[in-house]
């Protein structure tokens, strides 16, 4: 049972470093993408956005392999079915949800800034790409965190 | 007639009855300690089918483990 236990705990991990590893190598992708984009040439340093991004793309190859690593370990546990029990498929459906919602938010938000400044389909496909992809990895982290108070 | 209900349980009581902390009860069930945890605080509601499977590994009916809980209780003709 502290097996099933250390396993969920595991899962829970990997989807916040995918969130996280997502969110920074993208998000300085983005931030590149603004910057390329500045009318004139804008002296500024880039490095920090460079680095962040190299940082956030090994960060998110690495949590890729342990995620691979997480299902080889579940497999071998046989406890892929107790794993994805009746409350993790609803916590999964509702971070499904909070994706869609964050994707709604913001192509909304992007077409009400559109009508103020103007941008790339890149810088606006790449921030619906992060708000769909963050938004359920870390909502079901969030969902399926472990229950506060000891187990008596 | 209005009434809001919701499911109530004694599922912390007859697991302490039993001597079963949340991790072992969930084993016997084949969910995570999560799931009874969530049951337990009234946080989620299970299916049918899990319900039976708590009832069973406690041994007791299904309805002395759940129970409608009536909030706003009128009765109707």
């Amino acid at each position: 049972m502290d097996n099933i236990e250390q396993l969920a705990r595991q899962r829970n991990r990997v989807l916040v470093s995918a969130a996280i590893s997502f969110l920074v190598w993208q998000g300085a992708t983005l931030g590149l993408d603004v910057v390329d984009a500045l009318p004139g040439r804008v002296p500024m340093n880039l490095f920090p956005l460079q680095l962040a991004l190299i940082v956030g793309a090994v960060a998110w190859a690495g949590s890729m392999l342990f995620l691979l690593s997480f299902h080889r370990k579940v497999k071998r546990a046989g406890a892929r079915s107790v794993l994805r029990d009746e409350l993790f498929l609803r916590n999964r459906a509702l971070a499904t949800m909070h994706g869609f919602a964050g994707m709604i938010i913001g192509v909304t938000l992007l077409l009400a800034a559109a009508s103020l400044v103007e941008f790339s389909a890149a810088i606006a496909l790449r921030t619906v790409l992060i708000a769909g992809v963050f938004t359920p990895l870390i909502s079901l982290a969030l969902l399926g965190r472990e229950p506060v108070g000891q187990d008596i | 007639m209005t009434s809001s209900a919701s499911l109530g349980n004694n599922l912390k009581e007859l697991r302490a009855r039993h001597n079963l902390t949340q991790a072992q009860l969930a084993e016997a069930v084949g969910v995570t300690r999560k799931t009874i945890n969530t049951v337990e605080n009234r946080v989620f509601t299970p299916s049918a089918l899990l319900a039976l499977k708590l009832a069973a590994a406690l041994e007791v009916p299904v309805e002395a483990l759940f129970y409608l809980d009536t909030a706003d209780q009128r009765g109707c003709v």
